[in-house]
C-alpha cells in the first residue's frame, strides 16, 4: 500500500512543484534585482537626459544609440559642442536586447533628429535565446516585455530561471530596492549620458593584463538571424518619424585577425547592406578598432583616450559628409 | 544515449523494463537476458554504431580465454598472460597511441604521423571489468560457460559506460535468482528514488555549479592570468562539480539496476567527508580502486614485502590509475600525488604507531582539521585532474598560492593608510578586485559552493539514507542494515512527491540546455 501511495506522490510532487515553482515567478515578477539594477539606472538616467536636453533652434539633437560601447566611448558633450547641436549619448548596455534598445531610443526620438547607430557585433548576431542576464533585467526591469512575448517563450523563461535567480527575486520583493552590485555606479555618468569613470590614469593594472590576454572574436553575417527583421523594422519606424539615421560602428579591441578575408566579409558585409538601403555610415568598422592601450575593462569600452580619439574621428566624420546639412530622412 | 537525455528517460528505459518484465514472467530465463542484451549493445551503439565491433570483439576474446582457463590443467598462466596482455593492448592502442607518438615526436625529435584515435566509449571500463573476470577464472573464483550471461555481464547498461566495476560473481548470480513478483514494485520505487537523487545531483547540482569552473579553467588554458579568489573559486567549483557528477552518475547506475531487481556494488561513499587519504580512496569511486588493489597493488607485493616496496607499490598503482583517466600528463601527475598522498599517510601512520599513539584516538578538533588538510589535498590534485595541460594546471596552482599577487575589493583600499598601502604593494596585494577577469557571476556562484560544500560534507548520502533498503553490495550490520546514520529514506507518500518535485526541477534543466555528458564518460 506504502509502495502504490509512493508511485501516487511522484506525479503529485511534479505539479506541485511545477505550481509552487510558477507561483513563485509570478510572485517575483517586477523585483529588482541588485545585478540588474545598475542597467535599470542607467537607462533610466539616459531616458531622464533624452527628455531635458532639447532641439537647438533649428530643431536638430544628435542621439547616440548602441549598448555600452557608446556609454563608454562616446563624449556627446564634445560632439555637440564641435558640431553646435545639442547631442545625447543614449548608450545603454549589451545586457538589453536588441529590440529593447530600440524601444528606449522610440520612447526618446523626437521629428529632425539625428540618429547615430553603433551597436555592439555581438547583436547582428541577434536571435530568438535569451541569456541569463537577459532574463534577469527582463524579469526584473521590462516585465512589459515578458508579458508580449510568445506563450511558449515565457513558459520557457519560467522553467530558464535559475533557482538563486527565483529565490533572490523574492528576496528583493521582500526587502527592496536592492543596492547595484558591481563596479559601476551611475553618478559617474555626466549630464549629456556619458560615463566618466574610466580615466586611464586611473584604471587597474588588472584591466591591462585582461585586454593584452584577450583573443579575436569570429564573427559572420547571416540575414536569417532575427536581428535584421527587427533592425528593418526599426529603420522603418524612423523614416516614417523623419528621424535621420546615420550608421557607425562600435568601438572594437583590434586584432589583425579582422584583416583577414573571413572576417572582413563580416565587417564589409555590414557597411554594403547599408549602402545598398543609402543608408549613409560613419566611417567603417576599422575607424573604430583600437589597440589596447585605449581600451577600458572590455574588448567595447575604451578609456577616457580612447573615446577622446573616438570622438573626434565622429566629429571629422560628421563635418566632412556634412551631414547635418541633409534635409531628408533616411528611407 | 545518456542516462540525463530525454530519449533515455521517456523512451528507452520504460520500454527496456517493461519487455524485460513481461519475458522475465513469461518466457525462459534466457530470452528476458537475451532482450537485456540487445537492449543493452542498442544502448552502447547509439552514439556510435562502429564502437560496438570493438566492444563485441573483446567480448570473444575474454570468454575464450575464460572457457579456455576453465578447462585447462596446465599452461593456464600463459593463457592468462595472453588474456591480460590482449585487453592492454587494446585499450593501449585506442588509449595512448596518440600520447605516445606525441611524446616521441616532441621528446626524441621524431616525425611519426598515426591519425587521431577516437576512443571508444567505456573501453576502460569493460576491458578493466574483464580482466578481472579472467583472473578470478584463472583463480579458480569464478567461471561462466552461457555467452549469453557472459555478454550480458559485460554489457548491462547501468553500469556499461562509467561502471561500477563489477564482478561477474556480484552480479550475475541475481540474475538466475527466482523473481518474486511482490518485490517488484518495491524495487521499482526504490530504484526510481536512487536514480532521481543521481539525476538532481547532476542536472541541478553538477551542471549548475560548473558554470563557475568551466570558464575560469578555459580561460588558464588560453593563458589568462587568472587572480587569487579566480583560482580557488574555479577550484573550488570544479571539486564540487565532478563530486556532484559522479556521485550523481553513480546513484543513477544503481538506481538503474535496482529497477530491474539487481544491486551494483557501492561505488560512492561522501568522499570528501574523508579524514585522511586512505580513507578518500575507499569512498571515491570504491569499485576502481578495488580493482587497483585486487589485480595490481596485490600482485604487486602490497604491503608484505616491507615499507620501501609498499611506497613504490603504492606510487606504481596511482600512477596507472592516473594514466587509467587518460592518456596525458596531467592525469600522470594526479596519480603521483596521490601515490605521495597515500605514501605520507601510511609513513604518517607508521610513526604514530611507532610513538605509540592510538590510531583510532584523536580529538573532534583534531578529526576536522585532518578532514581539512585531506580536501585541501584533494583540491589541489584536481586542478591538475581538470587542466587542460601543465602549464595550464601551474599556473592555476601559481594564482592559487598568490604567485601572481593578491588582488582585493575597490572599494577596501579607502580603509588603508598611505604606508599601509606601500606595505601591501611590496607583497604583490592589489585592489583590481577580487574577481578582474570577468570571467562568471560569481556573486550567485558563492552562494552555490558554499550550500554544496555544506551538502557534501554534512548531508547523508544515498546508500545512508536508503540504508534500509539495501540499495548496493556493501557492508551491512547484524541487522542486514547498510552501515549509516541520519535522515531516513521512506517509500511512502511523501517522499513520492519529493521525488515528483525533484523530478519537475530536473526537467527545467532539459528546457535550458541539452544535457550534457558524465564526467567519467571521457574515460
Amino acid at each position: 500500500m506504502r509502495v502504490l501511495k509512493f508511485f501516487i506522490g511522484i506525479p503529485l510532487g511534479f505539479l506541485l512543484m511545477a505550481g509552487l515553482w510558477f507561483a513563485l515567478f509570478q510572485l517575483q515578477l517586477g523585483a529588482p534585482s541588485a545585478s540588474s539594477q545598475w542597467v535599470d539606472d542607467v537607462v533610466q538616467k539616459k531616458m531622464q537626459i533624452a527628455q531635458r536636453i532639447q532641439p537647438n533652434a533649428d530643431g536638430q539633437r544628435i542621439l547616440f544609440l548602441g549598448g555600452s560601447n557608446v556609454l563608454f566611448g562616446i563624449d556627446a558633450k564634445r560632439i555637440g559642442e564641435a558640431m553646435a547641436v545639442p547631442s545625447i549619448n543614449l548608450g545603454l548596455s549589451a545586457v538589453l536586447r536588441v529590440d529593447e534598445i530600440f524601444a528606449v531610443a522610440k520612447k526618446n526620438l523626437k521629428p529632425h533628429d539625428t540618429l547615430i547607430l553603433a551597436l555592439e557585433y555581438s547583436y547582428y548576431h541577434f536571435n530568438d535565446n535569451f541569456s541569463s542576464i537577459e532574463i534577469d533585467y527582463i524579469l526584473a526591469h521590462d516585465v512589459d516585455y515578458f508579458h508580449a512575448l510568445p506563450m511558449d517563450k515565457q513558459a520557457l523563461m519560467m522553467v530558464e530561471i535559475s533557482a538563486i535567480r527565483l529565490f533572490g527575486g523574492l528576496a528583493a520583493k521582500a526587502f527592496s530596492p536592492e543596492k547595484s552590485l558591481g563596479t559601476y555606479k551611475i553618478k559617474t555618468i555626466n549630464a549629456y549620458g556619458d560615463e566618466t569613470s574610466n580615466a586611464r590614469s586611473t584604471m587597474p593594472q588588472a584591466y591591462i593584463r585582461h585586454m593584452l590576454e584577450m583573443k579575436a572574436l569570429s564573427h559572420r553575417l547571416d540575414e536569417k538571424d532575427k536581428f535584421w527583421s527587427l533592425y528593418k523594422d526599426f529603420l522603418q519606424w524612423c523614416a516614417a518619424h523623419q528621424v535621420r539615421v546615420l550608421v557607425s560602428f562600435p568601438s572594437y579591441l583590434y586584432f589583425p585577425e579582422y584583416e583577414q578575408a573571413e572576417q572582413r566579409r563580416f565587417f564589409d558585409g555590414i557597411a554594403a547592406w547599408h549602402r545598398k538601403r543609402h543608408i549613409p555610415l560613419l566611417g567603417n568598422a576599422y575607424d573604430f578598432m583600437y589597440q589596447y592601450e585605449d581600451m577600458y575593462d572590455t574588448r567595447y569600452h575604451l578609456n577616457d583616450e580612447g573615446r577622446r580619439k573616438r570622438s573626434d574621428k565622429i566629429i571629422e566624420l560628421l563635418k566632412r559628409q556634412a551631414v547635418m546639412m541633409s534635409t531628408s530622412p533616411t528611407r | 544515449m545518456l542516462f540525463n537525455s530525454i530519449e533515455f528517460i521517456a523512451f528507452f528505459l520504460p520500454a527496456v523494463l517493461l519487455v524485460f518484465y513481461l519475458l522475465r514472467f513469461s518466457q525462459p530465463l534466457w530470452v528476458s537476458v537475451s532482450w537485456l542484451v540487445v537492449a543493452s549493445l542498442f544502448f552502447y551503439a547509439w552514439w556510435k554504431p562502429a564502437y560496438l565491433l570493438i566492444m563485441t570483439a573483446s567480448i570473444f576474446f575474454n570468454y575464450g580465454i575464460g572457457i579456455y582457463l576453465d578447462r585447462l590443467r596446465s599452461g593456464r598462466f600463459s593463457v592468462l598472460c595472453v588474456g591480460v596482455i590482449g585487453n592492454l593492448a587494446l585499450l593501449g592502442y585506442f588509449k595512448y597511441t596518440n600520447f605516445l607518438i606525441d611524446n616521441v615526436n616532441a621528446h626524441l625529435n621524431f616525425d611519426f604521423h598515426v591519425q587521431t584515435i577516437v576512443l571508444p566509449l567505456a573501453i576502460s571500463f569493460f576491458t578493466f571489468q574483464q580482466i578481472a573476470y579472467i583472473v578470478d577464472t584463472y583463480r579458480r573464483k569464478d567461471r561462466e560457460m552461457d555467452f549469453l550471461r557472459y555478454c550480458l555481464f559485460v554489457t548491462f547498461f547501468p553500469q556499461l559506460i562509467a561502471g561500477p566495476i563489477v564482478h561477474h560473481n556480484e552480479m550475475m548470480p541475481q540474475f538466475a535468482k527466482r523473481l518474486c513478483k511482490q518485490k517488484i514494485p518495491l524495487d521499482m520505487a526504490v530504484g526510481i528514488s536512487i536514480f532521481v537523487i543521481g539525476l538532481f545531483k547532476k542536472m541541478v547540482l553538477a551542471d549548475g555549479v560548473a558554470v563557475y569552473a568551466t570558464p575560469v579553467f578555459d580561460a588558464a588554458s588560453v593563458g589568462v592570468t587568472l587572480s587569487f579568489f579566480e583560482a580557488w573559486f574555479g577550484s573550488l567549483a570544479y571539486t564540487l562539480q565532478i563530486y556532484f557528477d559522479f556521485s550523481g552518475y553513480s546513484d543513477m547506475a544503481i538506481g538503474l539496476a535496482r529497477m530491474f531487481g539487481i544491486r551494483l556494488p557501492i561505488n560512492f561513499d561522501s568522499p570528501y567527508k574523508a579524514q585522511n587519504i586512505i580513507d578518500f580512496w575507499r569512498r571515491w569511486h570504491i569499485t576502481l580502486s578495488r580493482f587497483l588493489r585486487d589485480y595490481l597493488y596485490f600482485p604487486l607485493g602490497g604491503n608484505r614485502k616491507g615499507n620501501m616496496r609498499r611506497y613504490v607499490n603504492l606510487i606504481t598503482v596511482m600512477l596507472l590509475g592516473g594514466i587509467w583517466h587518460g592518456a596525458g600528463w596531467t592525469f600522470a601527475v594526479w596519480g603521483l600525488l596521490h601515490g605521495s598522498y597515500l605514501l605520507f599517510n601510511h609513513a604518517w601512520h607508521d610513526l604514530r604507531a611507532r610513538m605509540g599513539f592510538d590510531a583510532g584516538h584523536s580529538t573532534w578538533l583534531g578529526r576536522r582539521f585532518a578532514q581539512a588538510l585531506t580536501l585541501l589535498a584533494v583540491i589541489i590534485a584536481w586542478v591538475f585532474f581538470r587542466s587542460a595541460d601543465l602549464p595550464t594546471a601551474i599556473s592555476v596552482l601559481s594564482s592559487m598560492f598568490g604567485l601572481h599577487g593578491i588582488s582585493l575589493l575597490h572599494g577596501l583600499q579607502a580603509y588603508f593608510s598611505p604606508v599601509q598601502l606601500q606595505w601591501m604593494h611590496a607583497y604583490h596585494i592589489r585592489f583590481d578586485g577580487m574577481f578582474y577577469n570577468g570571467l562568471a557571476d560569481f556573486n550567485s556562484g558563492i552562494i552555490w559552493v558554499f550550500a554544496l560544500f555544506l551538502v557534501a560534507l554534512l548531508a547523508p548520502n544515498t546508500q545512508s539514507m536508503m540504508r534500509y533498503y539495501k540499495p548496493t553490495i556493501g557492508v551491512y550490520n547484524r541487522f542486514g542494515v547498510l552501515t549509516g546514520s541520519g535522515m531516513r529514506w521512506r517509500i511512502n507518500m511523501l517522499y513520492g512527491v519529493i521525488v515528483g518535485g525533484a523530478f519537475f526541477i530536473a526537467c527545467t534543466k532539459w528546457l535550458a540546455a541539452a544535457p550534457s555528458e558524465f564526467i567519467y564518460f571521457n574515460f
